[in-house]
């Protein structure tokens, strides 16, 4: 187990490394002088003349060359400090630190709330093969999948937010306003979710141990709690682990729309701004955390499935 | 956004293998589909349909799809213009039918990209085994769970809109499932007896993993391909949803609903139409792929219409 | 010069026509301090960690906490602010009085040591704000109990303007205790802020102690809101009061609301189509002037701007001091066009032409796709790239392009278009994408530059922007607008054209 660890994170500094340095390179490769991008952000104007350029170049020490550059921004972040934002100056972790926190919020109540669905409603389903809540379900699963999100999130921020008033339209404060983007963003999880339930679930119903309960006058409910669910989830999880660590940075749509504070629009404005700290520890975080919920999930799996070893679950 | 299909087990691939033998089969399968399996007959009708119409654009196209009427926003629809005029006075039906040539062209090339780097590296990852498999398989861990509209927004930065950004960003990110079913068929090939027989016979171990993985795998890669087709079509529109998909004068689906967005309570329309275009394609290629995924795995009745 | 000599020095822009489409009367409420709390939804998201050189600053006026000495009024004229009055000494010295009791929320007080070490420290940033950098400003110091002594290198008559902008606005010395600004509670405006919440927005209340009077509204907020049409969304459902700078496709949907007004002004902004007057065919008159006589821009400001904007006449507003007198549109006209096409001798093989846009206004690309229609009929080839505008800058920069849509302010730094007019049209000038130059213009410039009496500087504008508008230099498209949308209950509310002060003693809301 230990070697296991060890193994991904070699694998995980290995990412990193590749990464940064890649991340690094983008302003240098495009069309775009970083610099002058961060000035017109700063001073919101198009004209600006050559010596303000030059001193905030000398300032933010982007004369010297790209490989010290990285070396230095490297050597500081080993230790935890990943610099000042270029744009505001301030320490790029704080900032990542307090979009992160509303990532995971965002993130954990939208699948949070597919899983609560899709659950039971594939489990039932697949209960009741063919029966006519097992065909709406299936029905409800394969739209939502392909329902897509910057079409659902202007909806329903037309109907709960403008005609009925329930939800606030943008923003993020307090709980009410977690509630519109997390439902935009969890339809088609959720429909993923219900179809994999569903699967797995037969799967286990079907299987030789199960049966066998069965005949031996357990009720099938019983069976299925002692028994089945345990065993049906595990696709579920792996599912759900994978879109955790995709929504964590990856929900930029739906936090532009909904003005949310998260990691994606963070992200996706340092690219814009080129402000090369924040998205450093901006995609540092990201890349680490989809490394970490694999292992855990990778780790959970054998917990909860003590038949799968780990060099299984590695492979 | 990550890797959402049930990724195939080999196991399942080996099934469908052993009924997999020639072309009689297959035609005899198809024949077996359609006979069965309604949702897969008007699925794929659906999805034929929407790819005939946007490969006759040129033809079906009454107007360019930049030619506007500024007089004549928002009109309805006429004999001249089918789906009414967009706020510029456009047709709707001509920039809906070029709309849809941009993304579901980028969708296809990406995914057939993807399904040769995706196999090419199955193959190697399986045959070389060692520190290349396990680098492999930890690349295609990390690339399933890193968010593919980052990606994009990250190349996109540094490549500039267009195009081939966007074909190579979804690449990126595309080519694992095909990479891990890949493998799993060949090291489950690599196992048989008839390998090391072969070998004996002095054929390359390589050469023959490929001659018998890539007849088998075709017909699970294009299962992989078609789930996967939905939720690409609605990332390549997230990008243009947020300007760094398509640029104009060019357009996409998702760049129509998003510049008719504003218009909402004038124009309902407008918004419903491009949305409904993604919506049914994305659900009628899914369900195809779904259809072809349960015939491939007895066990996932799931997707049958059993009974 | 005291301070109201001083106003009449300045261009009275806008004056009286400013106020386009003010809809509704301002209701005067006679209570006194009524209490209640406004939400304002702002487009921007400070990023700059309130650097007051930076466009933060504006962020922090439009809230009502930072103030200058000096601070520009609606209608653009110059007024005292936490200086009670001013005086030009000589052509380059200027003496600043500073208004008697004014504290910092903090309970520091405004003393000519702070504003002077403060102006100092935005001298010395690595890059101070072009309005007030050491280029022009040589010296800022304490001169007696309440006096602050300004010198200019040259000769300038804009030295107030300078100090009215949100560039040069003062903050308590506390707030640059730390290793970051912090404009909490160091501010001396109507309104204090008591907390911000990164990237989301800053709470405020009332200043009690504040030096223009008794403050109505007992606490505000600001929100970062960046998507124009949610912001619309969230005005009309009530969540926030006021909605800075609605998108034009929004604006009929918004006038059919019952609960709220759409306040729009015209703003000191023209989008155009810069014309590289460099680069064939371009750089042939004729060829220029049948692009602008091709081009609809009645039709542009009624269907891409939803007719919340004017067709423009020429660089400057007819509602301007500085549009000649009878600048009329430049109506469409493709037989014209044509003729001047064939006068011009170029070739239709020739014509062909790449168009820029940029993304960060969105608006430009539906522009970009209705003249390169409209070109098109001319039988010219357009093809459109729109891209971040920072792809295309260095493009701009050296002359590598034939055409590009921007929106550009013509009084960025003071309230006189003197400086776009060097920077865009002046053989030097750094902003010239048009590649314009004629030594007569620049003497012209030269000379307004010297005069102190606005009128006569006018008149040299006005010739200016009549022979640019004659000889296309470039095609002057639309008078931009700025649309707020304004909850019925909030009184007192007035759009800032120059983006500042939303937030003022006097703002109002009623509860329903």
């Amino acid at each position: 187990m230990p070697i296991f660890i060890l193994r991904r994170f070699a694998v995980l500094a290995l990412a990193l490394l590749v990464v940064t340095f890649l991340v690094f390179l983008i302003p240098y490769i495009g069309e775009t002088d970083p610099v002058r991008a961060l000035a017109r952000a700063r001073f919101g104007r198009l004209d600006l003349d050559a010596a303000t350029i030059e001193a905030l170049r000398l300032e933010l020490g982007m004369h010297r060359p790209l490989i010290v550059q990285y070396l230095d921004w490297l050597r500081s972040a080993v230790t935890g400090d990943f610099g000042n934002s270029y744009m505001s100056r301030e320490p790029v972790v704080e900032q990542v630190w307090s979009a992160l926190k509303v990532s995971v919020v965002l993130t954990l109540a939208s699948l949070g709330f597919a899983f609560a669905v899709a659950v039971p409603a594939g489990s039932i389903a697949a209960l009741r093969q063919g029966g006519s809540f097992d065909m709406a379900t299936k029905s409800l699963s394969q739209a939502f999948v392909a329902v897509p999100e910057y079409w659902l999130a202007p909806m329903s921020i037309l109907v709960f937010a403008l005609y009925l008033g329930w939800l606030p339209s943008a923003g993020w404060r307090g709980p009410e306003s977690v509630i519109l983007p997390a439902l935009a963003l969890s339809l088609r999880p959720m429909g993923y979710f219900t179809q994999v339930m569903r699967a797995s679930m037969i799967d286990v119903l079907n299987s030789p141990h199960i049966v066998a309960a069965h005949s031996r006058g357990l009720s099938v409910r019983r069976t299925l709690i002692a028994h089945g669910l345990r065993n049906a989830l595990l696709p579920v999880i792996t599912l759900f682990s994978v879109w955790m660590a995709g929504l964590l940075g990856g929900a930029v749509v739906i936090e532009v729309i909904f003005a949310v504070p998260g990691m994606g629009r963070l992200v996706y404005s340092a690219i814009v701004n080129g402000d090369i700290p924040v998205l450093q520890a901006g995609l540092v975080a990201i890349v680490t955390l989809a490394v970490v919920i694999n292992t855990v999930t990778d780790l959970a799996y054998t917990v909860l499935n003590p038949v799968v070893r780990i060099d299984n679950a590695t492979a | 956004m990550p890797q959402l299909d049930t990724p195939l087990s080999p196991d399942s691939v080996q099934g469908m293998r052993s009924r997999m033998g020639n072309l009689h089969m297959v035609k005899s399968w198809l024949v077996h589909l359609s006979r069965h399996n309604r949702t897969l007959l008007v699925a794929g009708s659906v999805f034929a349909t929407v790819i005939v119409l946007l490969l006759l654009t040129p033809w079906i196209a009454q107007h360019a799809p930049s030619a506007m009427t500024l007089s004549e926003r928002f009109a309805g629809p006429s004999a001249e213009h089918w789906l009414g005029q967009d706020h510029l006075g456009r047709d709707v039906f001509s920039r809906l039918l070029y709309g849809g040539q941009f993304s579901v062209s980028i969708t296809t090339i990406t995914l057939v990209i993807s399904a040769v780097v995706g196999t090419l590296l199955g193959v190697i990852s399986a045959r070389a085994g060692g520190v290349v498999d396990e680098f492999l398989m930890r690349l295609v861990d990390l690339m399933i769970s890193f968010p593919d509209v980052l990606v994009a927004l990250l190349l996109v930065a540094i490549l500039g809109p267009g195009y081939g950004t966007l074909i190579l960003a979804l690449t990126i990110t595309g080519w694992t499932p095909f990479a891990r079913m890949t493998r799993g068929l060949a090291l489950e090939i690599n196992a048989k007896d008839y390998i090391r027989a072969a070998e004996i016979l002095g054929c390359s171990r390589t050469f023959i993993i490929v001659y018998h993985v890539i007849p088998n795998v075709l017909r699970p890669l294009a299962t992989i391909a078609f789930l996967r087709f939905g939720h690409k079509l609605i990332t390549v529109g997230s990008l243009s949803f947020l300007g760094l998909g398509v640029q104009p004068p060019d357009t996409d689906w998702a760049a129509m609903l998003a510049e008719a967005l504003p218009y909402l309570d004038r124009a309902p329309a407008l918004v419903l139409i491009p949305g409904l275009a993604i919506f049914i394609t994305a659900l009628s290629v899914t369900l195809v792929g779904q259809g072809l995924e349960a015939h491939l795995d007895a066990k996932m009745k799931w997707r049958h219409e059993s009974k | 010069m005291n301070a109201q000599n001083c106003l009449k020095a300045v261009p009275a822009l806008l004056r009286g026509v400013a106020v386009a489409v003010m809809i509704g009367p301002m209701a005067v409420s006679a209570s006194a301090a009524s209490g209640g709390k406004v939400i304002f939804g702002e487009l921007f998201t400070p990023a700059s960690g309130w650097a007051v050189e930076t466009i933060d600053a504006y962020v922090l006026s439009r809230a009502g906490c930072l103030e200058g000495l000096a601070r520009m009024d609606y209608d653009a004229t110059i007024k005292p602010a936490l200086a009670e009055s001013w005086e030009q000494l000589s052509p380059t010295e200027w003496e600043f009085q500073l208004r008697e009791g004014v504290t910092f929320n903090d309970g520091t007080a405004l003393t000519p040591q702070v504003v002077s070490d403060q102006l100092n420290r935005l001298l010395n940033v690595a890059t101070p704000p072009p309005g007030f950098s050491p280029s022009v400003i040589e010296s800022v110091e304490p001169a007696g109990e309440r006096v602050v002594r300004i010198v200019t290198k040259a000769p300038d008559v804009f030295v107030p303007n300078r100090l009215a902008s949100p560039n040069t606005g003062i903050l308590s010395p506390a707030a640059f205790a730390g290793d970051r600004i912090n404009p909490v509670g160091h501010c001396t405006g109507p309104f204090e802020i008591v907390r911000e919440i990164p990237r989301q927005g800053l709470e405020l209340k009332r200043n009690e102690n504040y030096w223009g009077g008794e403050v109505q509204l007992a606490e505000g907020e600001v929100r970062y809101i960046p998507d124009g049409q949610v912001r619309s969304m969230m005005v009309e459902t009530g969540e926030i009061h006021i909605a800075r700078q609605i998108p034009a496709a929004a604006l009929a949907q918004m006038e059919r609301s019952q609960k709220l007004k759409v306040h729009t002004v015209e703003a000191p902004r023209t989008t155009s189509l810069y014309l590289n007057n460099r680069r064939p065919p371009l750089d042939n008159m004729k060829v220029r002037q049948a692009v602008q006589s091709a081009i609809d821009v009645a039709g542009i400001a009624e269907a891409v701007y939803e007719g919340s904007v004017s067709p423009a006449v020429g660089q400057f507003s007819p509602n301007t001091p500085w549009a000649p007198e009878n600048a009329s549109v430049i109506p469409q006209d493709l037989e014209r066009a044509r003729q001047l096409l064939a006068e011009s001798g170029v070739p239709a093989s020739e014509l062909r032409l790449e168009l820029l846009a940029y993304v960060e206004r969105p608006v430009l690309a539906d522009l970009a796709a209705v003249i390169q229609f409209q070109l098109q009929q001319l039988g010219m080839q357009v093809n459109i790239r729109v891209s971040e505008y920072g792809a295309i800058e260095p493009q701009l920069l050296s002359g590598d392009f034939d055409m590009v849509l921007l929106s550009r302010g013509y009084l960025t730094d003071v309230a006189d278009p003197i400086g776009t007019l060097a920077e865009d049209y002046g053989c030097n000038g750094s902003y010239n994408l048009a590649g314009f130059c004629d030594p007569e213009v620049d003497a012209q410039l030269e000379r307004a530059r010297a005069l102190v009496e606005p009128e006569e500087r006018n008149a040299i504008y006005r010739d200016i922007a009549a022979r640019l508008q004659e000889e296309a230099v470039n095609v002057f498209l639309i008078h931009e607008t700025i649309s707020e949308a304004v909850a019925n209950t909030v009184e007192n509310y007035q759009v800032h054209v120059y983006e500042r002060t939303a937030f003022h003693k006097d703002l109002e809301v009623n509860s329903l």
